[in-house]
């Protein structure tokens, strides 16, 4: 009876997982906001009261990208994160105002970086 | 036995050390990465594996880079280095992740040069705002300035016989040294912009061998 209901429970639970899952990635939309060199902060502000989804940016040039959800006090969520590959920032709170993109040791980093809806 | 094909099928076989030649094929073909730590750690169970450290792995970019959600292995906390998820990816390169979701994904070749990390930076120390605006263009897009002074932290997957990692500064000083534990580490970089910032690491291996890559 007890496995019964923690099969239940878990059911319920991948379900209720699915739903969220579900539409988020279905719906998801996402803006460049920097496709190029970059040598400082780009940012792109959110579209209205959507939460962003993630913030992403991917180095075409080996050097290192980060990226970060910021408030419009632009106080950040949690630390930058960096790649020389792929960066990717997810965040809990929203409504977020802008996904921010910057290189870090200096400047003339090349390749993409985007907020996601 | 279950978990060790199912580890050569997708190409994650003990192959070698940092900077060798030799670097097998696995089943599919892929390259592989001598990467002990994936072979050794379990697999993390679904519920282990916490919502942001998912939502990065599952977000479009990861997913375009090929991060394998079902094969995320759990590198427990060691010292001060914090508990760290390895997520393989389609290309035989591999993702990290912090607990708070924020994620890096390398290529292959980054994992076995030992160039693959994730860098944080933490907001400058006064805890104010971590960045200006310096104009705001018509479609909305926000030009921005950063603040920098953050502390910079790597989190980084060597190759098996890395054992330690050293941060160099400009002047080619050793500034911090990290114990590589279950083919990962956590090195203390300094400020950003400040000039304690490191410029370059070394990965030192058993016999005294050493690389350095140029942090930029």
């Amino acid at each position: 009876m007890f496995r019964m209901k923690k099969l239940r429970l878990a059911l319920c639970g991948a379900l209720a997982i699915g739903a969220v899952a579900g539409p988020a990635v279905a719906l998801a939309d996402y803006v460049y906001f920097f496709d190029g060199v970059m040598n400082s902060g780009d940012s792109k502000r959110s579209a209205g009261a959507s939460p962003l989804y993630e913030v992403s940016g991917r180095s075409d040039n080996g050097q290192t990208i980060c990226v970060v959800a910021v408030d419009a006090g632009y106080n950040q969520y949690g630390s930058v994160a960096c790649s020389d590959n792929l960066a990717v920032h997810p965040y809990a709170r929203d409504p977020w105002k802008y996904g921010y993109a910057r290189p870090a040791y200096g400047a003339g980093v090349r390749g993409r970086a985007r907020v996601d809806f | 036995m279950k978990r060790s094909t199912k580890l050569t099928v997708v190409g994650l076989v003990v192959a070698g050390a940092a900077g060798t030649a030799g670097i097998a094929q696995g089943v599919s073909g892929k390259e592989s990465v001598a990467v002990r730590a994936l072979d050794n750690a379990p697999a993390a169970a679904s519920a282990e594996v916490p919502a942001l450290v998912r939502q990065a792995l599952t977000g479009q970019a990861a997913s375009e880079f090929g991060a394998e959600v079902a094969n995320v292995r759990k590198i427990t906390a060691s010292g001060d280095r914090p508990t760290l998820y390895i997520t393989t990816t389609k290309e035989g390169g591999a993702c990290i992740s912090l607990e708070s979701g924020e994620t890096s994904c390398g290529s292959a070749s980054s994992v076995r040069s030992g160039k693959f990390g994730l860098l944080t930076i933490a907001p400058p120390a006064d805890g104010g705002p971590v960045a200006e605006t310096v104009r705001t263009l018509p479609d909305g897009t926000v030009l921005a300035r950063t603040l920098p002074g953050g502390k910079m932290t790597r989190y980084g997957v060597v190759p098996d016989g890395v054992t330690t990692v050293k941060a160099r500064s400009a002047n080619g000083a050793v500034a911090k040294t990290a114990t590589v534990r279950s083919n990962v580490y956590k090195l203390d970089l300094g400020h950003e912009g400040k000039p304690d910032a490191a410029a370059a690491i070394e990965l030192e291996k058993s016999d005294g061998a050493a690389v350095t890559h140029a942090l930029k």
